[in-house]
């Protein structure tokens, strides 16, 4: 794989990665898919199954909770605070 | 009394604390007494919960009270990807270290209930990724039958925790093969229940489609009762299946299958296959038919494993963006948090599995891999469901070789992944397997039998597994 598509990667993944590493997986991600194209020997081409058969499953929406029973153990774990709301960078 | 843990199974511990020989404490004293000896080298353990003596006096209240079950007073680890309300659980990372769990697991308020005692967290790879716990970002963890090598993984901490007399029995996770491997290469019983058996509410995600949670133990009886303490339904989870619809088909006939072609391959030990086969001598003479079965297909399953399973990885993921909970980095802007925070406190294993997952799933690889991974999930799942048709069991040995030397397989990715080679089937097909231990090689190390049941057919593990046991 080009070094260039791993850059796009982590970019995408929104990890930051070095120079070095980035070779490492170039050479890793050739040999992991390498391997996992075996699949294209099956010969398993299941087109009338295609829908892939799966459903969401939803629960009613009403509120099972107290009023704030978990806001402070919530807020506790935030990295950035103040007066009981998330703090977030500015974004623009 | 003197106690001899080692030796003590779940039901004889419960018996002697009923009958006054010895107390919850002494118990459990036991226990920390071996941990502090050993945990040190072998780190088992991250965290040794604070509060173990209140529990324990709640446990021996229970027993004043005849309100005992088996599991009370019984010293039971967790995995670090358990949550335990008010305490740390951090998946074995950095990005967690400082987490602390806002509201029990449902495995642990199961077990809660029993009155059972946490001991602590125990050590896993990061995020469950891995399979020799040599990916955790707090050491690695010795395999406490030879301290040379690995204890499996990614529930290698759980392991070895039972292994090393530090709990009785051990939770851990297994999500392709997390639970069965560590115990194979500890010499230990873990079983990976059926899929929708055991709620996931509460346990930190690796893979949706495959993670389950499961006990490990010395023996079957252990390994059962843990099991039955947490295979309720629960609503909190969508995967998790009602006790009417968990059917049993068949009776059991005693008639097992081995997948011969599945036994053919250069990286597949030969005293391995040799183990093996006695194995199967061994059922025979229990009374067990022993036949040659083909599953031409399932052969692909660690391929459609490595696809799926990081793809549904690098979703799950995302969450960890310094943001909510855990760690943060120093940053300039937003998307500068995201980048700096993953890139920091993820490890290596984490960051190249995320990166794979975003491939597969990009626009123009996802009928290229996933799609049709996901057509071929099916196609195993249905060639099992047909086998099992004729017989009651499908055994294969647990792994392809045995616990191998730290540092053997961290380089290669690809020779770490096919140590689940046997046991990713199951996870596949999201049926129940078990691994048993089966001996050992000549130089001692331990080797384990796997045997794999239909759906909700936990009993028919148990069953054989006692067989094989004696």
């Amino acid at each position: 794989m080009e070094i260039k598509e791993i850059e796009n990667l982590a970019a995408r993944a929104k990890i930051d990665i070095d120079t070095d590493e980035i070779k490492e997986l170039a050479l890793d991600f050739d040999k992991i898919f390498d391997y996992v194209s075996q699949i294209n020997e099956s010969g398993i081409t299941d087109t009338e199954n295609d829908d892939i058969n799966i459903k969401n499953v939803f629960r009613d929406d009403v509120v099972t909770n107290k009023n704030g029973e978990f806001t402070d153990a919530i807020v506790t774990e935030m990295p950035d605070k103040k007066d009981g709301y998330l703090k977030v960078k500015k974004i623009l | 009394m003197k106690i001899e843990i080692q030796k003590l199974t779940i039901k004889e511990i419960h018996e002697h604390i009923k009958n006054a020989d010895f107390t919850v404490a002494d118990l459990v004293g036991e226990y920390l007494k071996n941990i502090k000896a050993k945990n040190e080298d072998i780190n088992a353990y991250i965290e040794i919960y604070p509060d173990v003596i209140e529990q324990i006096e709640r446990a021996q209240d229970m027993f004043n009270n005849n309100e005992a079950t088996f599991l009370t007073g019984i010293p039971v680890s967790l995995k670090d990807n358990m949550l335990r309300k008010g305490f740390v659980s951090s998946a074995g990372s950095k990005i967690l270290e400082n987490y602390n769990a806002t509201y029990d697991s449902f495995v642990v308020k199961k077990l809660k209930e029993k009155g059972v005692v946490f001991i602590g967290r125990t050590n896993m790879d990061e995020f469950a990724m891995g399979s020799s716990n040599e990916t955790s970002s707090y050491g690695r963890t010795l395999n406490p039958l030879d301290y040379t090598r690995v204890p499996g993984g990614s529930s290698g901490g759980p392991a070895a925790s039972v292994a090393m007399d530090g709990a009785c029995v051990a939770l851990g996770t297994d999500t392709g093969g997390s639970i069965r491997q560590p115990a194979s290469f500890c010499g230990l019983v873990g079983l990976k229940p059926t899929y929708g058996s055991v709620s996931r509410n509460g346990i930190i995600s690796l893979s949706n489609s495959f993670d389950q949670v499961g006990p490990i133990g010395k023996v079957v009886d252990d390994v059962e009762i843990l099991f039955d303490a947490i295979k309720d339904c629960d609503k909190d989870d969508s995967t998790s299946v009602p006790f009417e619809k968990r059917k049993k088909i068949t009776d059991m006939r005693k008639k097992i299958g081995v997948p011969r072609d599945f036994l053919i391959g250069d990286s597949i030990d030969k005293e391995v296959l040799k183990n093996f086969d006695e194995a199967c001598d061994k059922l025979r003479k229990e009374g067990y038919e022993i036949v040659d079965i083909s599953l031409p297909l399932i052969k692909y399953s660690l391929s459609v494993y490595y696809i799926i399973q990081p793809a549904e990885a690098s979703s799950n993921l995302a969450r960890y963006d310094g943001v909510k909970y855990g760690k943060s980095s120093d940053a300039l802007n937003l998307s500068d948090l995201y980048t700096k925070t993953r890139g920091l406190y993820f490890g290596k294993e984490v960051r190249r599995r995320i990166m794979l997952g975003t491939y597969i799933l990009s626009g123009g690889h996802k009928d290229q891999f996933y799609k049709k991974a996901y057509v071929l999930k099916k196609a195993i799942h249905k060639e099992l469901d047909n086998v099992f048709k004729d017989i009651d069991a499908v055994i294969t040995p647990s792994c392809p070789f045995p616990p191998f030397k730290f540092g053997e397989k961290s380089k290669d990715p690809v020779s770490m992944y096919l140590s689940d080679l046997f046991l990713v089937p199951a996870n596949i097909a999201e049926i129940p397997a078990i691994s048993i231990p089966s001996g050992s090689n000549s130089e001692g190390l331990p080797l384990g039998l796997h045997i794999m049941a239909p759906m909700w057919r936990e009993d028919i593990l148990f069953s054989i597994g006692r067989d094989f046991e004696k």
